[in-house]
């Protein structure tokens, strides 16, 4: 009877967990069923149609008129040295916040954490006026600059929530044992802030990894332009070809999303952390 | 242990992933120099053996036509490339931005006071004023284009004060596509009297197929319908006009009867169903697929009878007519206006170059008819000599009903003002059309927009 009713659970759960699971994997089927269909097949009666002829000059095209290649680079070359830098820099900077006692500490924290209500829209002029000046535009520097300094408040705000978490005893026994500042940074918090360090690079890489506001602003060369730019290339003012579309905007998804498998563990991890403080 | 490895495994591949996108990016930056969006043309230095004492010039060329594979954008590019090659010494450089990125940045340039050298504009003043007003356009010799054969009327949208800031390239109008064999089914005609038009959107009602497709959710082919249903109802163009200039007021009885007009017709479902949230492509593929019989779009859809994504038998029936006339108002009566063309920035180093090359653009054996041969719509210069008689049967009807018109309305309303107008008319008639105010209502919308910008 226990054993049967047990069995009988279970079955439910995993109906239940495979519906759910197709909701969430539907989206992306549709996506990559859309990227082989004719731009002509579109918005049709039927929801999901199957191509009667897949369509892989949708790819070709996106290679070649799109520029997939060139900008799928660019765009690796700016996220990851943007989630990169602002790892390390938030790690640092949450360890001199939470572990540090220093004059002003207060109102530099908040100082940098009033950066999360600024909206991107409102630095755009102000940076390009100034990257203007400086001569710095059209450089893939004036997007990796301001994504960082976006990425700093909300990864601070993780990481500081995080370090909180960690007893101090561990840096008092590695202090006797005669380890620096840099060392105990680096060789005890860094390995044990893993987690806290895949969910502000998985939130960073999906941020700016989509970015298009600022690359539109600060970018002129077509050799500099990063991936949402493909999908541009494929619109005009009166017409459309979707299915090229619906190819580079494959393309742009498969990294976030191998991006979000390879760390989900730590990511789960990381954000439960937080959660359970205290 | 095992856990420690794949780590080391996971930060080892981010380090080659970050080592490769830094060398290739390398690589990109260095060949900066060569234009890289088309066909391989010849680089300057390989052609320059004639002329080498001309100082080498750099132009930058903005345009909102981002696809520069079909079409007009690669008409533009093509233009440029063979210009390149003629002249070795220029250079241009192509920026290609999609319609709203490219005009948010038009006021990130306008606000830095650094225009590129030539770029794109519209002729319309919710667009070009605030660049006019500033003193941002220069202004451009109207006798060396004297002769390139641009039609009456077409520079009128880019001039001030007597003056022309900007070149037209194109003729904007709207027409009725219409399915041929889906009326031949029916025992239908195309509707020429809007009367007909009525009658032809209950037969197919009574069958359950869809009358016209519209993109109603992009917002801006309805006032321009409105423009045409007024004009229909008065016999004038120039009703709306006086609105806008506050001869008259919107809450005038015409222009109530015209919106009233417009709410039966969409109450008789004249319009796809969901008209009002269907984009271009949608309302552009509806009617392709067959599926709705009409289609309400301008004359830059010629290419929809040669365009593969759609199936033969649609492509051989696809025809267009005029907007049906009524008592007062002919068919001939057009809603046609000039929209796209070029400027060149006041503050260009070059000003000289770039309206050289301008006036070698407009030549009328390369634009005009390159984009009449790329079945990229209808150029603002008379192409007549160009036509070879090979163009398909709906280009030809396109062709006759713009060298028939009699009169023309002009920029259409929506355009005619600020941006802020542009939102609030456009937000109106949508309003409008799923009943959310009345004809009343929505004329004295129309009048609190307009008097804010008398």
């Amino acid at each position: 009877m226990d054993t049967t009713m047990r069995r009988g659970s279970k079955i439910i759960l995993f109906v239940v967990m495979s519906a759910i699971a197709l909701i969430q994997i539907f989206p992306l089927i549709w996506l990559i069923n859309f990227s082989f269909l004719k731009s002509g097949d579109f918005f049709g009666s039927s929801f999901l149609k199957w191509p009667e002829a897949f369509q892989w000059k949708n790819y070709a095209d996106a290679f070649s008129n799109g520029r997939v290649p060139t900008y799928f680079m660019n765009s690796l070359f700016v996220t990851l040295t943007t989630v990169i830098v602002s790892a390390v820099l938030a790690l640092m900077m949450s360890y001199a916040f939470t572990r540090m006692n220093w004059k002003l500490k207060g109102p530099t924290m908040n100082f940098i954490m009033l950066g999360m209500i600024i909206p991107i829209h409102a630095t755009l002029l102000p940076n390009f006026i100034m990257f203007n000046k400086l001569n710095m535009l059209d450089h893939l520097g004036t997007l990796i600059i301001p994504y960082i300094a976006f990425s700093i408040p909300i990864s601070m705000f993780i990481m500081t929530g995080f370090l909180e978490t960690i007893p101090r005893v561990i840096e008092e026994s590695a202090i006797i044992d005669g380890a620096g500042v840099f060392t105990i940074l680096f060789r005890i918090i860094l390995p044990m802030t893993k987690p806290a360090i895949a969910t502000v690079s998985v939130l960073n890489f999906i941020t700016w990894w989509n970015e298009f506001i600022m690359a539109n602003t600060f970018l002129v060369s077509e050799d500099l332009k990063t991936l949402p730019f493909s999908i541009m290339k494929f619109t005009g003012q009166y017409s459309s070809n979707y299915g090229a579309q619906f190819a580079v905007m494959t393309c742009i998804a498969i990294p976030s999303i191998l991006f979000y498998l390879l760390f989900t563990e730590q990511l789960t991890k990381g954000i439960t952390a937080g959660a359970v403080k205290g | 242990m095992k856990n420690k490895k794949t780590n080391w495994a996971m930060l080892l591949l981010v380090c080659t992933m970050l080592f490769l996108a830094a060398c290739s990016n390398n690589g990109g930056t260095s060949t900066n120099n060569g234009d890289k969006n088309a066909a391989p043309t010849p680089t300057p230095a390989e052609s320059t053996t004639k002329d080498p004492e001309p100082e080498q010039i750099t132009l930058k060329f903005f345009t909102a036509l981002a696809d520069r594979a079909n079409g007009l954008g690669k008409v533009e590019q093509d233009i440029i490339d063979q210009y390149m090659v003629e002249f070795p010494n220029v250079k241009i450089e192509v920026e290609a931005l999609q319609d709203e990125p490219y005009k948010a940045k038009v006021k990130v340039y306008s606000s830095t006071n650094d225009l590129p050298d030539i770029m794109q504009v519209w002729g319309q003043p919710s667009f070009i004023q605030p660049l006019l007003d500033n003193n941002l356009l220069a202004s451009l010799d109207e006798s060396s284009f004297k002769d390139l054969d641009f039609v009456e009327g077409s520079f009128d949208g880019f001039a001030k004060d007597g003056k022309i800031y900007g070149v037209p390239r194109g003729a904007d109008y709207l027409v009725l596509y219409y399915n041929k064999k889906m009326f031949a089914d029916n025992n239908l005609t195309a509707p020429t009297t809007t009367e007909e038009l009525n009658n032809v959107i209950a037969t197919f009602r009574g069958k359950n197929i869809n009358p016209i497709a519209i993109n109603g959710m992009d917002g801006w082919t309805l006032p321009i319908w409105y423009d045409y249903v007024l004009q229909r109802q008065t016999g004038t163009f120039d009703t709306m006009d006086q609105g806008l200039r506050g001869e008259k007021s919107f809450t005038d009885e015409e222009f109530v009867k015209g919106a009233q007009a417009m709410l039966d017709f969409a109450n008789a479902k004249g319009f796809a169903d969901g008209y009002l949230t269907a984009d271009y492509g949608a309302a552009r593929n509806l009617f392709g697929q067959e599926q709705s019989a009409m289609y309400l779009m301008g004359n830059w859809e010629a290419s929809l009878a040669t365009d593969e994504n759609f199936s033969e038998d649609f492509r051989n029936n696809v025809a267009a007519v005029p907007y049906p006339a009524s008592d007062v108002a002919p068919a001939s009566n057009l809603a046609s206006w000039y929209g796209g063309g070029y400027s060149i920035a006041e503050n260009s180093k070059h000003k000289e170059e770039a309206s050289k090359f301008l006036n070698y653009m407009f030549q009328p054996d390369r634009w005009a008819k390159m984009i009449w041969e790329a079945d990229a719509g209808t150029p603002a210069q008379k192409f007549e000599q160009f036509l070879t008689g090979n163009e398909t049967a709906l280009q030809k009807e396109l062709v006759q009903i713009f060298n028939t018109a009699t009169s023309s309305s002009g920029t259409p309303i929506h355009d005619s003002a600020t941006d802020e107008f542009k939102q609030t008319v456009m937000d109106a008639h949508q309003s409008l059309l799923v009943g959310k105010i009345t004809p009343v209502q929505f004329a004295q919308a129309l009048e609190d927009a307009a008097s804010k910008t008398r």
